[in-house]
């Protein structure tokens, strides 16, 4: 009995019941809203019966219907679920048999037929999937492979994404060392500048000190020009005075020749007066008396005469001296207007010099302008390498990132790949 | 003591007679005469008479006097002879001691024809010229024949009175 119900239980098909829940459920709408709104018993109790019996007469014609169908399908269905098993272990060709099955029962023919309808989409469908599971192996290899090139040449990238930040660092510090450098250029390019201003300083000394030396010599040179004039006023005057001493010396010899003279008379007279005998003795004595006296003045013009040659000696040297003088000076005022004439081409040099000086100086106010603007290009490079080592840091870091998701993409793909593998193997299972 | 001119010649002092000297003259020009010995100099006119001039160094020492300021010539007379000696330098008119040196230089035969007497002027030796000796020169026969000659010819040139010798 036991087995007999769950047999039943088995066979019945409890979706048979639905309609008979719906008939339940209009009822029940009818009930509230037709009959309970009237509110007439009578009519009320009518329905009721009414609504009972057409349930129990629904639910007996469903409980027909059911065992009815079960016992006209019992060995048609028992092939079909034999079929079904074939088909549910995969082999779809088992289907095959369904068209060689005779069944009387059109709902079971109907139902085959779906079936096998179903059975030849499916084949197709199974057909389509190996296909694509043959294609995505393919395309699953491919990708191992694009994706191991990719992971090769990004490491490649990383490498030289290394390289490069070396590199950028580096110049990073060269361009640090250059900066600095261009501190110290600037340094000293400043210095050079100062010592320039000095050196212009000094300069403009030099040439005030040549101006006040140009007009010290020229002052000498007129003094010295008036001793000249001096000098040979002097030498004039010399002169002259020797013609006098010379006139002095004719006169003297005048003297001596009047005293010889007068000696030779006193002698002619003493003579004379030694042939008058005793008569003469007097005039003998004058006449030596005058004898003396005419030697006296005698010796006394050689006396002068004498001097005056000593004189005249003494003049002449002196004349000489002066000459000497004189020339010596000439050559000493030839001496002094080349020392002038050298003190102009000082000046001038010096003038040259100044100017020369000031081109340096402007060139060298150039240089400093320049300097700055090279101190400041450099700083921008340096700034432009610092950030370009940055970049390259970034870029290495995304690299790097990207490096890991190529690995985590390249597990995924083996994974894809071995789950191709599986596809393909469940859709080969099926038997077509 | 006589009165004596002294004077120099050839650094030598020598002396002549006051009496025999009749002027001092001061001159070096003089009137060359040709054909006579080289210690004649030449002629000197005085007083109307043509004196012959004897450079009295070249005579006695062969050397000629040098002409200076301090050359005089001395004109002499002696027995109606005149004559002139150019001598150096006159040193003075003096009384002069006589020695007896010339006799010892006789003896000794030193003494020459023109030294006459040795004489002592103050500590000087001077020599008194022998007038003989100057004025009998037979070698001057030429010379005081041309100066004859030559007095004749003034004389008729000149026109003017003179005296014979």
């Amino acid at each position: 009995m036991a087995k007999k119900n769950t047999s039943f239980g088995k066979k019945f098909k409890w979706g048979l019941l639905i309609p008979v829940g719906i008939t339940i459920v209009v009822l029940l709408i009818c009930y509230f809203a037709v009959i309970k709104p009237v509110g007439n018993t009578g009519l009320n109790h009518s329905f009721e019966i009414f609504s009972i019996v057409l349930i129990i007469i629904h639910l007996l014609f469903a409980l027909f219907v059911t065992s009815k169908a079960g016992q006209s399908t019992g060995p048609e269905m028992q092939q079909m679920m034999r079929v079904f098993d074939q088909v549910s272990n995969g082999d779809l060709a088992g289907a095959e048999e369904l068209s060689q099955l005779k069944i009387k029962n059109p709902i079971i023919v109907k139902i085959k037929n779906s079936f096998q309808t179903i059975i030849n989409v499916f084949k197709a469908v199974i057909v389509g999937m190996k296909d694509e599971s043959q294609r995505l192996g393919k395309m699953s290899q491919d990708l191992t492979k694009t994706t191991s090139k990719t992971k090769s040449s990004v490491g490649n990238i990383k490498d030289t994404m290394s390289t490069i930040a070396d590199s950028a660092s580096s110049q990073a510090a060269e361009a640090e060392q250059t900066s600095n450098d261009m501190k110290e250029l600037g340094g000293k390019i400043e210095k050079i500048h100062a010592e320039i201003e000095r050196m212009n300083g000094y300069a403009d000394t030099s040439r005030q000190s040549n101006q006040k030396n140009s007009k010290l010599m020229v002052d000498v040179s007129q003094s010295w020009q008036t001793e000249r004039d001096n000098q040979s006023q002097i030498v004039k005057e010399m002169n002259d005075m020797n013609k006098n001493v010379q006139s002095i010396g004719k006169i003297v010899h005048l003297i001596n020749d009047i005293s010889e003279q007068t000696n030779l008379l006193a002698l002619n007279a003493s003579i004379e007066a030694a042939r008058a005998g005793d008569a003469g003795k007097g005039f003998a004595i004058v006449a030596e008396e005058i004898r003396d006296l005419a030697e006296q003045s005698g010796q006394s013009a050689k006396n002068i005469t004498e001097i005056i040659e000593a004189i005249r000696h003494q003049s002449e040297q002196m004349v000489t001296a002066l000459n000497d003088s004189y020339s010596s000076s000439e050559k000493q005022t030839e001496t002094l207007n080349n020392a002038i004439d050298s003190s102009k081409e000082v000046s001038e040099i010096v003038k040259k010099f100044v100017e020369s000086i000031e081109t340096v100086k402007s060139h060298i106010n150039g240089i400093s302008k320049e300097k700055d603007l090279v101190a400041k290009s450099v700083n921008s490079i340096s700034h432009s390498i610092t950030e370009t080592s940055a970049g390259t840091e970034e870029a290495t870091a995304s690299i790097e990132e990207l490096y890991q998701g190529l690995e985590q993409f390249e597990k995924n793909v083996k994974e894809i790949s071995k789950s191709a593998e599986i596809f393909k193997f469940q859709v080969e299972n099926f038997k077509i | 003591m006589d009165q004596y001119v002294v004077f120099k010649s050839h650094d030598q002092f020598f002396a002549l007679p006051v009496l025999l000297v009749k002027r001092i003259v001061e001159t070096d020009q003089f009137i060359s005469l040709p054909d006579v010995p080289d210690f004649v100099l030449g002629v000197f006119e005085h007083q109307q008479h043509m004196i012959p001039i004897i450079d009295l160094r070249r005579k006695l020492f062969g050397e000629f006097t040098p002409t200076t300021d301090a050359t005089k010539v001395i004109l002499c007379e002696w027995q109606d002879q005149h004559l002139g000696l150019f001598i150096e330098n006159i040193v003075g008119i003096n009384y002069l001691e006589e020695t007896n040196y010339e006799a010892e230089l006789s003896q000794a035969d030193l003494k020459r024809g023109y030294i006459g007497k040795f004489l002592k002027f103050k500590d000087q030796v001077v020599i008194s010229l022998k007038l003989d000796y100057l004025f009998d020169n037979n070698q001057s026969q030429a010379l005081t024949d041309s100066v004859a000659e030559l007095e004749k010819s003034k004389e008729g040139a000149g026109d003017t009175p003179t005296e014979t010798d």
